[in-house]
């Protein structure tokens, strides 16, 4: 049966490369890029060889940070790869734990999974330097690609089960703000000493990571290679202690969302008069102001963007707020931090219409300049983003009392934003992708192993965007270095700025998306051609 | 009088698949017409190309002398379309979703609020006006996404299985408002597999097999004087007959049990 599966996704894989030229092209680049990564986490576990001392904090830093990549990068909007949709198996009489094994045997296969492992397994000849640093980082390398694929299918299937449950709708909110909170805070100050065994660490951060289960993996492949017995055997323990749990929560989700339908929203009644929240009434009554009703509406009732909403609150003002807190209160470029929580949003906006789905075609019939859903899908995205920026900024500036930084602040993520969706709305018309329904796994994507595909273009807009924003970010680093009134400068220029690189970025989107409706919607709706 | 819809060698495909081969046909204006063929046979893939959401490989669409792809606005400004799958933006409720239609449109406000109210009512909507689609019923649903692409008044419409999967009273509902279209002057092109409906309503068929058009006229032409559902299956062919066939279908084998063993199993 598991043989049977892995030869299923096998299959799938297979036949989505082949179907269409675009996406097999995009599937050897992402191979390409996954190759390369996989090669330079590999030489780094190498060079421990060499380098001992700092081989030990870099195997504890790839593999927390590889685990914390996992469980994260998902929820971000790349989805994993649900390929096998267990919905569509729940029909079949087989036992969950025949499902759950054969699922993660599927999960293994995939571009991430093999570059993860092939990334990790540097470690064998970095550190395997006796017959039982062998045993032990060999079985570190299987509990750490375990613990990967576990966390993110754990995390995926168990929030998006929280999404679809009838009381949930309240409770699954508090619930995820708090899975945030808690995933930003340990990201932030993860330090739980669980062993008292002292190491000589240069970062409080890595010391840290070395107390979490895929850190202390780590930690144990290089204690292991320096004869100690006891640390390695208790950090293996931990570790398959975790594999395990993470295994009981995602059965225990799966097995909720083969049985369990979409509870709807029966009773949410709107409430509403008119298609124009509130706050939003100042939206002009065209294409533009519809469109930027109706996503902010899809913000809070779409169950999927409500999610990635707190997620993006939560991130965004931790980012902004904790090194301010845990640096202490006395630099008062800190309230600087708060135009940092664009980010987060800057990548949410490189798939503009994946929200939209195969619904996207009442726009394309509807004939008008699409153009203009791009502007609307900007505005509600800008005025949601720099209200988190201002409400970061003001808490800062209160902290520090540099309130005179604040407006700075919110100028300069206008403009990074600005900055952002240029190249974000150039990405979306060029390549959109369904973000997947509420149907299966919230967070998973059918693109039949595109994920990692989705995840390479995503990352070289990325880069295109911190190239973009270098302008910006040079005249802050200015001001807080050498010359001061730079940073008011900065306010100056970057919405300036911004809005030129917007324009210039939406003039482009503009052409492509007016020749580009028909495969928009094609790729939108992956059950168009059968 | 030129025809309403007209499309010219219009063709797809998909892969080695030839979806649609070469279709030429004329709508004539103010006529209900009904296209009609087994399933896979290309009427939707013809719908979505004739309306701007899928790019033919060969041929064109003009829609009132317009061409489709050359001036998209010009185009869609003129058509509505109800496509199979009903993929709404479903966390708006029925009232919200028209006004979102009529302002993509490019619609006073005022008058897409009267015009959504109107359809509500006559539609049996107004009382989940304020509910959002996602629970709406799939009559509801069919209803909901025609009001939309009446909402503009267009001249022609593109109904593509409107009558697929719901019930008799939403059946009526939408045939009474589909009436009071083409009374109107409003052309209508829908595609059906139920063939007594289309039989009631159309006066024009084409009848669509494996990408191409085998047969096209005024209904009665195309029953000559059978019902039309035989007419179809003399058109198109019948399938394989099961004569003979699936005999593990019978009451022996049915009473076998085919539970699979659970206890003590092992995963290969």
């Amino acid at each position: 049966m598991t043989a049977l599966f892995a030869r299923l996704k096998l299959r799938l894989l297979l036949n989505g490369i082949g179907s269409d030229r675009q996406r097999s092209l995009l599937f050897f680049a992402a191979c390409g890029f996954g190759l390369f990564m996989a090669m330079a986490g590999f030489v780094s576990l190498l060079s421990a060889r060499f380098d001992p001392a700092r081989g030990d904090n870099v195997v504890v830093v790839l593999f927390s940070g590889l685990f914390a990549g996992w469980a994260i990068v998902p929820l971000l909007g790349f989805g994993v790869d649900e390929t096998l949709d267990v919905t569509r198996l729940s029909l079949l009489p087989i036992p969950r734990r025949r499902l759950v094994r054969g699922l993660f045997v599927a999960s293994l296969i995939g571009i991430a999974p093999v570059c993860t492992a092939l990334a990790i397994s540097g470690a064998i000849p970095g550190f395997a330097t006796t017959a039982w640093a062998t045993v032990v980082t060999v079985a570190a390398i299987a509990l750490e690609l375990t613990l990967c694929v576990l966390v993110s299918r754990a995390m995926t299937t168990l929030l998006s089960s929280l999404l679809r449950s009838r009381r949930g709708k309240d409770l699954s909110t508090v619930l995820l703000v708090l899975i945030a909170v808690t995933i930003a805070v340990s990201m932030q100050f993860a330090r739980e000493p669980l062993l008292a065994i002292s190491e000589l660490r240069d970062s409080p951060l890595i010391d840290a990571m070395a107390w979490t289960p895929p850190g202390a993996l780590g930690t144990a492949i290089a204690a292991a290679r320096d004869g100690a017995v006891k640390m390695p055997i208790a950090a293996l323990a931990t570790a398959a202690l975790t594999s395990l749990g993470l295994v009981l929560v995602w059965a225990v989700a799966l097995g909720h969302m083969a049985v369990r339908a979409d509870a709807g929203t029966e009773g949410t009644r709107a409430g509403s008069k008119g298609l124009f929240p509130l706050g939003l009434t100042w939206l002009p009554r065209n294409r533009v102001g519809a469109v930027a009703a109706k996503e902010a509406r899809y913000l809070w009732r779409d169950p999927r963007q409500r999610a990635n909403l707190l997620i993006l609150v939560v991130f965004g003002l931790a980012f902004a707020l904790f090194p301010a807190v845990a640096g202490g209160i006395e630099n008062p470029d800190a309230v600087l931090f708060a135009a940092g929580t664009v980010w987060l949003l800057g990548i949410q906006g490189l798939n503009q219409f994946g929200y939209d789905g195969p619904a996207i075609w009442a726009n394309v019939v509807a004939g008008g300049d699409p153009a203009h859903d791009l502007v609307g899908k900007n505005i509600v995205y800008a005025v949601f983003g720099l209200g988190i920026v201002l409400t970061a900024a003001v808490i800062l500036a209160a902290l520090t009392g540099a309130w005179e930084l604040a407006p700075v602040a919110v100028l300069i993520a206008a403009g990074a934003l600005g900055v952002a969706f240029a190249v974000g709305n150039v990405v979306s018309v060029l390549a959109p992708f369904p973000v997947g329904g509420l149907g299966d796994n919230a967070y998973g994507t059918k693109n039949s192993g595109q994920g990692c595909a989705i995840a390479f273009m995503s990352g070289a807009a990325v880069l295109c965007i911190g190239v973009l924003w270098l302008p910006i970010a040079s005249i802050v680093m200015a001001g807080q270095t050498w010359w001061r009134p730079a940073l008011g400068l900065a306010g100056l220029f970057a919405p300036l700025y911004g809005g030129l690189v917007w324009w210039a970025g939406w003039r482009l989107s503009s052409e492509l998306v007016r020749r580009r409706l028909p495969e928009i919607v094609a790729a939108l709706d992956l059950s168009a051609h059968g | 009088m030129e025809p309403a819809v007209s499309l010219r060698g219009l063709t797809k495909r998909f892969g080695e698949k030839v979806a649609v081969a070469a279709i030429d046909l004329d709508v004539p204006a103010g006529s209900f017409f009904g296209l009609v063929g087994p399933n896979g046979a290309g009427k939707s893939t013809t719908l979505k190309m004739a309306t701007g959401l899928l790019r033919p490989d060969a041929g064109g669409a003009w829609i009132d002398g317009t061409d489709v792809w050359a001036d998209p606005i010009g185009t869609k400004s003129r058509i509505g379309v109800l496509p199979e799958d009903l993929r709404l933006f479903e966390r708006l409720t029925g009232a919200e979703l028209l006004a979102y239609n009529g302002l993509l449109r490019g619609m006073d406000p005022d008058t897409v609020a009267v015009r959504s109210e109107e359809l509500l009512l006559v539609l049996g909507l107004t009382e989940a006006r304020d509910k959002l689609v996602v629970d709406y019923s799939h009559g509801m649903r069919k209803k909901v996404a025609l009001a939309c692409a009446l909402v503009h008044a267009p001249r022609v419409l593109f109904l593509d299985e409107p009558f697929e999967a719901i019930d008799p009273v939403s059946v009526r509902s939408i045939q009474d408002v589909l009436r009071r279209h083409t009374a109107g002057g409003g052309t209508i092109v829908f595609s059906s597999h139920v063939m007594d409906v289309v039989e009631r309503l159309c006066d024009m068929v084409a009848v669509v097999n494996e990408g191409s058009i085998v047969a096209v006229g005024p209904t009665s032409t195309i029953r000559a004087g059978r019902r039309l559902e035989d007419a179809f299956v003399d058109l198109v062919g019948a399938s394989v007959s099961a004569d003979g066939r699936l005999t593990w279908l019978g009451p022996d084998e049915l009473r076998h049990d085919l539970r699979p063993p659970v206890a003590g199993e092992h995963g290969s």
